[in-house]
């Protein structure tokens, strides 16, 4: 009943509209390389402050649902994926456009995002309630082993190094530090400044991270060029109903397999695409043809990227841990929005919650269309020069850094995060598990020291109580999994300097 | 997946930036007071979390000095890197920041210079380009401080 309610809202006219304005800024700025979604949502949050909180949330969720899905555009006709999650779409998409078929590889992409959302949606439907119930039984204990877990997961499973993403994830942590101390109004690490007792706040650390850093990247690779390859007027982008039913065991694996790792706390959309990419590759008659042009392996690639974008709604909703880091952006306007993710959601929100899941799927939905009809057009645009977007898109972080409380001392913030996260990218430090760990510190800090309290100063709960014990022994296995792992692959493969 | 850092010189000179910011953190935890209510207070959590980057720090270090020798040498990019260009991203923008910050320029003014000065070097001063960025910059100037003040009630500085 809740879903048909909902739905109903979802389709009226302003709901509708701020998630068409999202979905088709999302795919515009996906489909620019260098650019993604989320710099776009964390330009536009200060923008969303005069707004409903649902239509801002709507809108802000259109926006990760269209960047996701924009980056095939670039990824197939220039070979330059716009967002990181559409790494693997190059390996296929890039050479079947080459061979003379963009046509068919946007379709191919386009459909399998469609299909990936609108499962992981089901999904998101399906689970979110009766998760949400269940988190319900977490203590302060629970909490802590938790985002513990957490960001063991994204440290040992983000690209690179384990050590790197932990110290990321550390760092993260840290810069959440200085200011006020909520749990006890304590001040820390201000050094005397006054501007530091507020700390260093959300959304000029993420501005600093997802934007600045991303624009001094730009600039310096200013001279990257894609091969660009045109489309002809009479291309078809419109996938044909055969050619899905193909693929239907293919799209249904790997949408399980996007939703299933998008659960996991903390984990991006690139990661569900490579595993799904791997697996259709396993279970291919074909193998050897993936990575020249093969329509399976467009296919997972996206319909896992897309899938992954619920599948992280799933604990941000349920837990108020970010399924991503972009999802630490939408827990920030949410906060924001004086809405706080997490077990009591669907009682104190219930209308917001149903509304950002049925517009999930109305958002692929409406992704789709857009991406069929503009696609082409889309395509002319992607090499757009970036010597006039750097100073503009620095002009909107600055507006989007200081409007929130008027100083400038946030604007700072962003220059110098943007710095940070420009060394750490290039050293490559996961920027992931950086967004997380500043984004769970204060949830860790708060349950650790409430758990203490109850326990007098005891660590035992970890082990004792058994949901606490579950994350504990998950964290630890993988820790010490991720490391021997590493230090065996160190053993055997030789470092190597690449690009 | 291993570490296939750009260069362990890189490495070591981050992780030694860490650790001495890590020292910094757990100098500035001793001004915090003891706690009242519970056992672990507030300057348990960044200090400890400062032990552990300086742990990590140490053993990322470790192993980028034994990965120097065996560091091989660096895949050539298809195109060229522009570094100064990266720190003109940098300069400009605290430029920009600075002249409102100390309240010489209002937001429309430092907004107009500083796109056309920063297109102006990202393009290296091709004239075409800096007829764009002039128009981009008035545009944004203009139209901007109406957007953000008038319409999404944006206090800019003035």
């Amino acid at each position: 009943m809740e879903f048909f309610n909902a739905l109903q809202h979802v389709l009226s006219p302003y709901p509708f509209l701020w998630i068409f304005i999202g979905v088709a800024g999302g795919i515009f700025v996906g489909a620019i390389p260098g650019l993604g979604g989320g710099m776009l949502m964390a330009l536009t949050v200060p923008l969303t402050f005069s707004m409903d909180s649902t239509n801002a949330v709507l809108l802000l969720m259109g926006m990760h649902v269209g960047s996701v899905s924009g980056g095939l555009i670039s990824a197939t006709l220039l070979k330059m994926p716009g967002t990181p999650s559409a790494m693997m779409t190059t390996f296929d998409g890039h050479p079947m456009a080459k061979q003379g078929q963009p046509g068919k590889a946007l379709s191919l992409g386009i459909g399998a995002s469609l299909f990936g959302g609108i499962i992981s949606g089901v999904f998101l439907i399906a689970l979110a309630p009766p998760l949400s119930n269940f988190a319900h039984k977490f203590g302060p204990w629970e909490y802590v082993t938790m985002v513990m877990m957490a960001m063991v997961l994204i440290a040992s499973i983000s690209q690179g190094s384990m050590l790197k993403g932990l110290m990321a994830a550390m760092l993260g942590l840290m810069a959440a530090m200085p200011g006020l101390n909520e749990s006890d109004g304590q001040l820390r690490l201000t050094y005397g400044f006054d501007s530091m007792g507020d700390g260093f706040n959300l959304l000029p650390v993420l501005l600093g991270i997802f934007v600045m850093s991303q624009i001094i990247k730009d600039a310096l690779e200013i001279n990257k060029k894609g091969v660009g390859i045109a489309m002809s007027k009479t291309e078809r982008i419109f996938p044909k109903f055969g050619e899905w039913k193909r693929h239907t065991v293919n799209i249904a694996r790997s949408s399980c397999i996007g939703t299933w790792v998008g659960i996991l706390p903390g984990i991006g959309a690139s990661i569900s695409s490579m595993v799904a990419y791997g697996i259709a590759k396993t279970f291919s008659k074909n193998p050897k043809r993936f990575g020249t042009g093969h329509d399976e392996g467009i296919v997972a690639a996206e319909s896992a990227n897309n899938a992954n974008a619920g599948g992280a709604l799933i604990p941000l909703i349920t837990i108020g841990i970010p399924g991503a880091p972009v999802d630490a952006i939408l827990l920030g306007a949410m906060i924001m929005h004086q809405i706080q993710p997490g077990p009591l959601l669907f009682q104190t929100n219930g209308d917001l919650v149903w509304s950002l899941m049925t517009g999930y799927i109305v958002a692929n939905i409406v992704m789709f269309l857009i991406m069929v009809f503009s696609a082409r057009h889309l395509a002319k645009v992607v090499n757009i020069n970036r010597t006039y977007l750097i100073p503009v898109v620095f002009a909107f972080c600055l507006i989007g850094a200081y409007a929130p409380s008027n100083r400038m001392f946030d604007v700072w913030v962003v220059i110098g995060f943007g710095v940070v996260g420009y060394f750490l990218d290039r050293a490559r430090f996961p920027l992931g598990p950086f967004v997380i760990g500043y984004v769970l510190a204060g949830i860790m800090e708060a349950e650790l020291r409430s758990g203490l309290q109850m326990s007098e100063g005891s660590f035992g709960p970890m082990m004792t109580r058994p949901i606490a014990a579950t994350f504990t022994v998950i964290s630890i296995v993988f820790l010490v999994y991720s490391l021997v792992q590493e230090w065996r692959s160190r053993k055997t493969i030789p470092t190597t300097e690449s690009g | 997946m291993p570490s296939q850092s750009r260069s362990p010189i890189l490495d070591l000179s981050i992780c030694g930036v860490l650790v001495g910011l890590s020292v910094f953190i757990i100098w500035g935890t001793k001004d915090i007071p003891p706690p009242f209510f519970d056992p672990v207070g507030s300057a348990a959590f960044p200090k400890y979390a400062a032990y552990i980057i300086i742990a990590l720090a140490l053993a990322i270090g470790v192993r980028a000095i034994f990965s120097i020798k065996t560091t091989h040498k660096e895949t050539k990019k298809p195109y060229k890197e522009e570094p100064l260009l990266a720190l003109y991203v940098v300069v400009v923008p605290s430029l920009y920041v600075l002249t409102m910050n100390l309240g010489w320029l209002s937001f429309r003014a430092a907004t107009i210079l500083f796109i056309i000065l920063l297109s102006a070097l990202l393009s290296k001063f091709d004239k075409r380009s800096m007829i764009v960025s002039a128009i981009v910059a008035l545009v944004f100037g203009i139209g901007g401080q109406y957007l953000f003040t008038e319409v999404f009630y944006i206090d800019l500085p003035q």
